[in-house]
């Protein structure tokens, strides 16, 4: 074996090496996204919005759920309510709840998740 | 070959491969620096978007009412978070900070501003109560800003 021609050979193959990595150096950004301060303030806003207008029924608050969160899926309980508005599926989500008085100074609990 | 020639070779070879890659570092570099740049742009804008509605939803201001539509009940002597009041919001007028395109309400295609949209633009929906009169209104309130 020629002894020179192998070190060129090792030298070029390090060399290649090293350009190679560099070019395939995966970067990936991470974005600052402030979407779940967003979801906390629309999940808020539907809380505070169904308790003003005393109006607990299913079917409503599933058409104001989707009409602020369209394509998502969610959960409304309200007292012992459960409301699922399907959607679609994610594996992050958000939780809210807020209170009520009915008749007779009973506080209810309303809560709302939603998977976004 | 000579081995004079061989070592030559090998060094410009080297002196190549070594400048291509300090090069390929700043490309990288730079292009790094620009999606950077691009990315803070937008959460910038994105925030900028959910402070002004979130402002325009929580607060009341007679004198600006871009900064604050909410509807100021003198009996509790304090503002309803949620609750709009239709007047203040007829005032949203050119005053409004230029970057804000168009504010309107989604059920009834009713409009408060609305100017040409630039480029970079983020629209919000959120849901609250318009007071018109002594009856509140359920509707969905959105705003687009824009970068420019």
């Amino acid at each position: 074996m020629n002894r020179k021609g192998f070190y060129l050979l090792v030298e070029a193959l390090v060399s290649a090496v090293m350009l190679i990595s560099i070019l395939v150096i995966p970067v990936h950004l991470e974005r600052n996204s402030s979407r779940e301060l967003l979801v906390v303030q629309k999940a808020n806003d539907l809380i505070k919005v169904w308790v003003m207008e005393k109006n607990f029924s299913k079917e409503k608050m599933a058409e104001d759920f989707k009409a602020v969160f369209p394509g998502m899926k969610g959960e409304i309980w309200a007292g012992e309510k459960k409301t699922v508005v399907e959607g679609m599926e994610s594996g992050n989500s958000i939780s809210v709840k807020g209170f009520y008085v009915i008749q007779g100074a009973v506080f209810k609990e309303i809560r709302l998740k939603v998977f976004y | 070959m000579r081995k004079g020639q061989v070592f030559g070779f090998d060094l410009m070879l080297s002196f190549i491969v070594t400048c291509s890659i300090v090069y390929l570092m700043f490309l990288s570099l730079n292009q790094l620096v620009e999606e950077r740049t691009s990315l803070m742009k937008e959460e910038e804008l994105e925030q900028k978007t959910i402070l002004f509605m979130d402002s325009l939803v929580k607060n009341s201001s007679a004198e600006s009412p871009w900064g604050g539509a909410a509807y100021f009940d003198p009996k509790l002597k304090r503002v309803r978070a949620n609750v709009l009041s239709q007047g203040l919001l007829s005032k949203i007028s050119e005053s409004a900070p230029k970057e804000v395109k168009k504010i309107y309400l989604k059920k009834g295609n009713e409009s408060f501003l609305d100017r040409k949209t630039g480029k970079d633009c983020i629209g919000i929906e959120r849901i609250v109560l318009i007071r018109k009169e002594l009856v509140l209104e359920k509707n969905l309130l959105g705003a687009v800003v824009c970068s420019e």
